[in-house]
C-alpha cells in the first residue's frame, strides 16, 4: 500500500465523515434552538420576583444543557466506533483477500480464501477459490500433458535411436560390401589378366616368326587374337580403374605443368588415328594458362579418352581442342568439339554411365569398352571439376572440362602467393625424386623434365626462375640445350646450374651457365648454392 | 646379335610368362636363366650374376619388392639392374613407376608388355 493509505483507513474516515456531518448539522440546529430557548428562559427568569422559581429554572437550564452536551458526546462516541467497526468489517476481508491472491500469485494453489460470511465477500472468496481450483485443474492437466510428452519423446527418440543403429550397420555392411567389391573386382582383374599375359606373349612370339613361318591365314588369325585380347585387356583396365576410383583408393599425384602442352602431346599421339579417317584435329588456346597444379597422368588420361570419344563417334569434319583459363574461378576450360553424330538431350547422362552408350548397337559398330566416359567423369570429379556435355544430334558434340589450376584437396587452405618455380632436368629419375623433395622442403615448385626438347618447351611455358641443367641427356645434350636457352629472348635471363659428374667443361661454355655442381652432390650442396641466388 | 652372351635372370612364378620372355631374349642372342620364386631368385642371383634381373612383384613367399630391397642391400648384387614387373596397375602407372624408381629399379613394366619394348629395355641396361 505504498503511496496511499490503506483501504481500512479511507473507509474509517469516510464513515467518519459521513456519520460527524449530520451530528454536527444537528448539533448546530439544537444548540442554536437550544441558545434562543435558554435566551428566553432567561429572560422570563429575569421578569421572574420567586427566588425558588429562578434558581428551579436555572437547574433546568443547566441540566439541559449538559444532556445536549452528553448526547452530543455519546453521538460522536458511536460514531467512531460504528466506523471502526464497518470499516474492519469491510477492510479485513479485503485484506485477507489481497493476501490469498498474493499466495496464489507466487505459485501457491493450495491456497484458499476463507467464507466467513454470505455477502459479496464471501461470494468474492468463493469466486476466487472456484478459480483457483481451475487453474489447480489446468494445471495438473498440463503437468500431465508434459509428462505425457517427456514419455513420447523419450519413445520417439528411443525408437530413433534404433532406426539409426539399424541405419549404421546397414550402412556399415554397405560400406564392407563396397570394399569386398573393389577387392574383389580387383583380384579378379588380376585373375583375368595372368592368362591374358601368357595370350598376349604367344601371340606375339608366333608372330614374330619365332615358331617358324606363318601362312596368310595364320598371320590374320593371330592378329585378330592380339588385337581383341588388348580390347579385353583394356576392358580389364578399365573396370580396375573405375573401382578403385569408386572406392577411393586413386589417390593423385600432382605436378606442376603447362595444360597446352600435355593437349599437343596427347593430339600428337592420336594424330595418326585422325589421318587415318581422313579427319582434321585442331588445338587451340584462348589466351595464356597459368602453370596446373594437377594429377597430369590423370588429365592425360580424360584427354585421351574425350579424343578416342570424338574420334570414334566423327565420320566426316574435323575434332577441336579449345583451351583456356576463366580467371574468375581459377579453372582451366577445356573443350573438345566434334563434328559427330550427336547425342539426344535426354541421353546426356546416360552417356557418362558405365557400359552405355546411346543405343545398344553402336557399341559393336563403334567400337570401346563402353566404359571411357564413366571413367572420364570419375577423373575429372576426382581432380576437383566438372565436366559437361553439349550436343545437336547429326551436327556434333561439345566436352567441357573444368578443373581447378591448383588442385586443393577438401578443406585445405589456399595456399598463398605462388612458389618460385624451379625447372630440373635429368634423365635419372633418382636424381629428379631427390631434388623434387629437397627443393619443395625448402619452398620451390619443382618441375620434373626428363629430356632437352621437354625441358626447351617447359622452359618457355612455365617460367622457372631457375633450371637444374644434367649434361648428359637423351636426344640432346645438355650444353647444347644451355645454348638454346640463352639464344632465345624469353628464356636467356633464367640463371641454369650445369650438373654433370664430369669436371671436364669449356670454359666458353660455362660462362653461359650461372653456376655448376659436380655430381653426385649433396642436398645441402644443392641447397646452398640455389639460396645464392636470391629467388 | 647372336654373339651377345649378356645374362638375364627372369624371376616369376608364371612359368608361362618365364617361357614368353625367355624365347624373345633368346632369340635376341641373350642368356636366360630363371627362377621361380623370391629365394631361389636370389640365390640364383649370387651364383650366375646376371647383367640384368626381371623381377615379377607378385611372388609366393618373399614378393618382388622385398626381393629387390635384399639386391639392393648384397654389396655384390646391387649393382645389378633390376627391371620390376606387374600385372597389377591403374592409370597412375607414372606415380607407381615413380616410386618403383625410388626403391632402385631401374624401370617398371606393366604386364602384359610389348615384347620389343622389353627387348629395348634389356637391350638399354645391359649396356647394348
Amino acid at each position: 500500500m505504498k503511496g496511499g493509505l490503506t483501504i481500512f483507513t479511507k473507509i474509517f474516515i469516510a464513515f467518519l465523515l459521513l456519520a460527524i456531518l449530520p451530528v454536527t448539522v444537528s448539533s448546530i440546529l439544537v444548540v442554536s434552538t437550544y441558545d434562543e430557548l435558554v435566551t428566553s428562559l432567561i429572560d422570563i427568569l429575569t421578569q421572574c420576583q420567586d427566588p425558588d422559581q429562578i434558581l428551579h429554572g436555572y437547574a433546568l437550564v443547566r441540566d439541559a444543557t449538559v444532556l445536549v452536551a452528553m448526547t452530543l458526546f455519546i453521538t460522536i462516541v458511536i460514531t467512531i466506533f460504528a466506523s471502526l467497526f464497518i470499516s474492519r468489517n469491510m477492510g479485513v476481508p479485503i485484506r485477507n483477500m489481497l493476501q490469498t491472491i498474493g499466495m496464489a500469485a507466487k505459485g501457491n494453489l493450495d491456497v484458499r480464501a476463507q467464507v466467513r460470511t454470505r455477502d459479496e465477500f464471501g461470494l468474492l472468496a468463493r469466486g476466487f477459490n472456484m478459480m483457483i481450483r481451475q487453474l489447480e485443474q489446468y494445471q495438473s492437466r498440463l503437468e500431465d500433458a508434459n509428462r505425457n510428452l517427456e514419455a513420447r519423446v523419450a519413445e520417439r527418440t528411443a525408437e530413433l535411436s534404433i532406426a539409426y543403429e539399424k541405419l549404421k550397420t546397414s550402412a556399415d555392411k554397405i560400406h564392407e560390401a563396397n570394399r569386398l567389391k573393389t577387392e574383389f573386382v580387383a583380384n579378379m582383374s588380376h585373375e583375368l589378366r595372368t592368362p591374358l599375359n601368357s595370350i598376349i606373349g604367344y601371340t606375339e612370339l608366333s608372330l614374330e616368326g619365332l615358331y617358324g613361318p606363318l601362312e596368310p591365314k595364320q598371320e590374320e588369325a593371330l592378329t585378330k587374337i592380339k588385337r581383341n585380347s588388348r580390347q579385353l585387356l583394356r576392358l580389364i583396365s578399365g573396370v580396375l580403374d573405375l573401382s578403385k576410383i569408386e572406392a577411393g583408393k586413386m589417390p593423385l599425384y600432382l605436378e606442376t605443368f603447362d595444360a597446352m602442352e600435355l593437349i599437343r602431346d596427347v593430339a600428337d599421339d592420336l594424330f595418326p588415328l585422325f589421318e587415318k579417317k581422313s579427319l582434321k584435329l585442331i588445338v587451340q588456346s584462348t589466351g595464356h594458362i597459368p602453370p596446373l597444379k594437377q594429377d597430369h597422368e590423370k588429365l592425360q588420361h580424360v584427354l585421351m579418352n574425350l579424343l578416342s570419344n570424338a574420334l570414334k563417334f566423327t565420320d566426316k569434319g574435323m575434332v577441336r581442342v579449345v583451351a583456356g583459363e576463366e580467371p574468375a574461378t581459377r579453372t582451366v576450360r577445356i573443350d573438345v568439339i566434334d563434328t559427330g553424330i550427336g547425342i539426344p538431350d535426354d541421353q546426356y547422362d546416360a552417356v557418362f554411365e558405365h557400359f552405355r552408350q546411346i543405343d545398344g548397337g553402336t557399341t559393336r559398330k563403334r567400337g570401346g569398352t563402353g566404359l571411357g566416359l564413366a571413367l572420364v567423369k570419375q577423373l575429372v570429379e576426382h581432380m576437383g571439376g566438372t565436366i559437361t556435355l553439349t550436343s545437336k544430334l547429326g551436327e556434333g558434340s561439345r566436352f567441357t572440362v573444368r578443373l581447378p589450376i591448383k588442385y586443393h584437396s577438401p578443406g585445405e587452405q589456399y595456399d598463398g602467393p605462388p612458389k618460385p618455380i624451379i625447372l630440373a632436368v635429368d634423365d635419372d629419375a633418382k636424381t629428379l625424386a631427390d631434388l623434387d623433395e629437397w627443393l619443395s622442403a625448402e619452398g620451390f615448385e619443382v618441375i620434373r623434365c626428363r629430356d632437352g626438347r621437354d625441358a626447351l618447351k617447359k622452359a618457355d611455358s612455365v617460367s622457372p626462375k631457375l633450371i637444374l641443367l644434367d649434361t648428359l641427356l637423351p636426344y640432346m645434350d645438355g650444353w647444347s640445350i644451355l645454348e638454346q636457352l640463352k639464344d632465345k629472348s624469353s628464356t636467356k635471363d633464367i640463371p641454369v646450374i650445369m650438373m654433370s659428374e664430369l669436371v671436364e667443361k669449356s670454359e666458353e661454355l660455362l660462362e653461359k651457365a650461372s653456376n655448376f655442381i659436380k655430381k653426385p652432390f649433396l642436398r645441402d650442396q644443392i641447397v646452398e648454392m640455389i639460396r645464392g641466388f636470391e629467388l | 646379335m647372336a654373339d651377345n652372351k649378356a645374362t638375364v635372370l627372369v624371376i616369376d612364378d608364371m612359368e608361362e610368362n618365364i617361357d614368353i620372355i625367355s624365347a624373345k631374349l633368346t632369340h635376341l642372342g641373350y642368356h636366360v636363366e630363371f627362377a621361380l620364386d623370391g629365394e631361389s631368385g636370389l640365390e640364383k642371383a649370387a651364383s650366375v650374376s646376371p647383367d640384368l634381373i626381371l623381377l615379377d612383384i607378385m611372388l609366393p613367399k618373399i614378393d618382388g619388392w622385398k626381393v629387390l630391397e635384399k639386391i639392393q642391400a648384397d654389396e655384390r648384387l646391387k649393382k645389378i639392374p633390376c627391371v620390376m614387373m606387374t600385372a597389377y596397375t591403374t592409370i597412375q602407372f607414372q606415380g607407381e613407376r615413380d616410386q618403383a624408381i625410388d626403391k632402385g629399379a631401374v624401370e617398371y613394366l606393366k604386364k602384359p608388355f610389348d615384347l620389343n619394348e622389353l627387348a629395348g629395355i634389356v637391350a638399354r641396361h645391359t649396356g647394348n
